[in-house]
């Protein structure tokens, strides 16, 4: 053995992934690797993001171990090689592979710890096929292999894969527990590279579908640290990485998520990451368009879309701030159709019944906050509840009640302080404004919209800072007798605005503008709409 | 070779044990089972019902720290009685046990009633499991 081996292992053991892969890649030149350096290879290999030469590896173990009828070694490489395929989305070999290993097993009637992991590669096979019942039935299986041998690692993964496939089956409450049972067993086991970074990815991948935030935040840090300790790891399943960058987005703080989605395009490896890749794209975008970068958004999305990422609402978002209502509402709905279960559509309900009101659709915005409060609900979880709040907000203002809508805008913010989601509060104290308007109380709306400026002006959110500062404009000259917002409604029709444009303006329904309308000219006691032009012009309100 | 279906009741019943199934194990245990253990062995002795199963070769997996590996050589098996061989390894601090043991099982209406563990190689075992 030479001094390149020793070299190698010592990088090994230090995580320094690429420069163990070099350093056993030039030592096999030599003279034919071990077993225990082929597995090191492998694994390096796969940490570097060198898929190809990782599965090269694999197989090269697997079949010197069965060579000299290690079966349970072969078999245990023949599961790490199915485990690499299968997370690449590579169902057919990978399948190939468990069924492979399994015959050697079968064949030789071998009972040991080997069982519990092809139990664990098919059991992810069938889940990621969609047959979640029988991928829980082998994760379960798996885990009491896994318990039985004492192998944490085992019992760890499985308990995972197991949570996962509950959450799936809406039992969520059980499945969370064993994505925490699992998550803290592989923080307080030895276990491999791999498997920590496949069970970070899978429970952060959990927590964010069901809009768990504190939970993903949580496992998102401790995966930070993981990360930024091993500078040369590459991650396939990099979904996990974007999720750093939405936890920024959301807390508001924009530039680090920015940094987060470049520093997590440097540590996907292709082609595997492609749907990650999509993601960040996507993440992009959607900060381009809160930004009113518009090209760079639109080129964001669309590739995110090329990368197999709907960039719905994004994408639709952005149509409406370029005053394409009708484009972005048919984009919308067909997102939100097509979305096919009520958590899917909760991802989008947000987005779609914010244009959907500036469409003028009230009763689709009402049935969408609807199926959103009963998702909330059944989650108990703050984010959902949060944002529920503020769409159902939203939905009572278009239906002019703006003293319940007041009620659960005011829940909403509360909840988005509580989660520290500065731009959700900001956009939220706009909704309240509007509200507060309605009711006559110009002061609380002031002081909301004063509120909310300085976080869009810090975030250079330039057309949410625009709109609050075009709200306080309205309410500086207000004529007698009217509302704000009926002012404001004043103003448009001066301007030979139509009542679907002044609600496409407004962001409310026709009705509501109709609404107003009919209030102004029986106020300023005015028989038609060009007397209230007239009236406006008197006035110095166009 | 023998391909009586209590072999696949066997097999099955290997499986379940494995992977904690206490369920099909009720189905293919009689609820009086007996299981026997003999020879030197941390689990030699009389263990009744599938949860006196469970526990005595629960022990193995406790002493070995899950440092088991099992292959079976052969079973045969007819309407009353089975007969297995294994080949076993176990691990334990440092030191390394193989052996040859047998496996006894007796029937009825294709569930199984009794079953006897003989450990081969006595004195290998007794100073491995003392």
């Amino acid at each position: 053995m030479g001094d390149g081996i020793g070299r190698a292992r010592d990088a090994f053991n230090r995580q320094a992934w690429r420069r163990a892969y070099d350093e056993l890649s030039a030592a096999a030149t030599a003279e034919p690797l071990e077993v225990d350096d082929l597995e090191r290879l492998a694994s390096a290999a796969y940490l570097a993001g060198l898929s190809d030469e990782s599965r090269s590896a694999w197989i090269s173990a697997h079949e010197k171990c069965a060579h000299v009828g290690d079966v349970a070694r072969a078999v245990r490489c023949a599961f790490w090689l199915a485990f690499a395929l299968l997370n690449a989305g590579d169902l057919a070999r990978g399948g190939g592979w468990v069924d492979r290993a399994q015959r050697l097993l079968d064949d030789r009637k071998i009972d040991s710890v080997e069982r519990g992991y092809l139990r664990y590669a098919a059991a992810l096979r069938a889940a990621f096929s969609g047959d979640v019942r029988t991928g829980h039935e082998g994760f379960h299986a798996a885990a009491e292999i896994g318990v039985l041998f004492h192998d944490p690692e085992l019992a760890a993964l499985a308990r995972i894969g197991e949570g996962r496939c509950l959450i799936w089956l809406d039992r969520v409450d059980e499945g969370v527990a064993l994505l925490d049972e699992g998550m803290v067993a592989i923080e307080a086991n030895d276990v491999s590279a791999i498997a920590i970074g496949d069970a970070y990815c899978t429970a952060i991948e959990g927590c964010t579908e069901l809009f768990d935030v504190r939970r993903a935040h949580t496992w998102t840090a401790a995966l930070s640290r993981w990360v930024d300790s091993q500078p040369e790891l590459m991650l396939y399943r990099g979904q996990c990485l974007i999720h750093r960058a939405e936890m920024l987005y959301l807390r508001g703080d924009w530039d680090a998520a920015a940094d987060q989605i470049e520093e997590a395009y440097r540590r996907l490896a292709d082609p595997v990451g492609q749907r990650s890749r999509g993601a960040a794209a996507y993440l992009k975008g959607d900060l381009h368009r809160l930004r009113g970068q518009d090209r760079a958004a639109e080129a964001e999305f669309q590739l995110a879309s090329e990368l197999g990422r709907d960039p719905q609402p994004g994408l639709a978002l952005l149509r409406l701030a370029m005053g394409k209502v009708e484009a972005a509402a048919a984009s919308i709905r067909r997102a939100y159709h097509e979305a096919g279960d009520p958590m899917s559509r909760a991802r989008l309900a947000a987005g779609y019944v914010e244009i959907i009101l500036a469409s003028g659709d009230v009763a689709a915005a009402r049935s969408a906050a609807e199926e959103l409060g009963t998702v909330a609900g059944t989650l108990g979880l703050p984010l959902p509840t949060a944002l529920h709040l503020q769409v159902l907000g939203a939905v009572l203002l278009a239906e002019d009640q703006p003293e319940p809508a007041l009620s659960a805008l005011r829940q909403a913010l509360a909840g988005w302080h509580e989660l520290g989601a500065a731009y959700d509060a900001a956009r939220t104290r706009m909704q309240i404004a509007a509200a507060c308007r309605a009711v006559g109380d110009d002061d609380g709306a002031e002081m909301e919209l004063a509120g909310a400026i300085p976080v869009f002006e810090r975030l250079s959110a330039v057309r949410d800072a625009d709109a609050a500062r075009a709200g306080q404009h309205v309410a500086t000259s207000r004529p007698s007798g009217l509302t704000s917002r009926e002012e404001e409604v004043l103003v448009h029709i001066a301007k030979g605005l139509t009542n679907r444009q002044i609600a496409e303006r407004l962001v409310v329904s026709e009705k509501t503008v109709a609404t107003h309308v009919g209030h102004i000219l029986t106020k300023l006691e005015l028989p038609s709409r060009a007397a209230a032009t007239a009236y406006a012009y008197e006035h110095g309100l166009q | 070779m023998n391909s009586h279906p209590n072999v696949a009741v066997i097999d099955r019943m290997t499986q379940a044990i494995v992977e904690n199934d206490r369920e099909t194990l009720s189905r293919i245990f009689t609820d009086d089972m007996i299981f026997h253990g003999r020879g030197p062995i941390p689990f030699a002795g009389d263990h009744h019902g599938v949860d006196g199963l469970l526990a005595a070769l629960g022990t193995v997996f406790e002493l070995t720290d899950g440092d088991v590996k099992l292959e079976q050589l052969s079973c045969l098996a007819d309407d009353e009685w089975g007969a297995e061989w294994e080949h076993a390894v176990f691990g334990r601090q440092g030191r390394t046990l193989e052996m040859n043991d047998s496996f006894v099982y007796r029937f009825d209406n294709g569930r199984i009633r009794e079953m006897w563990f003989i450990a081969a190689g006595p004195a290998d075992a007794a100073s491995f499991w003392a």
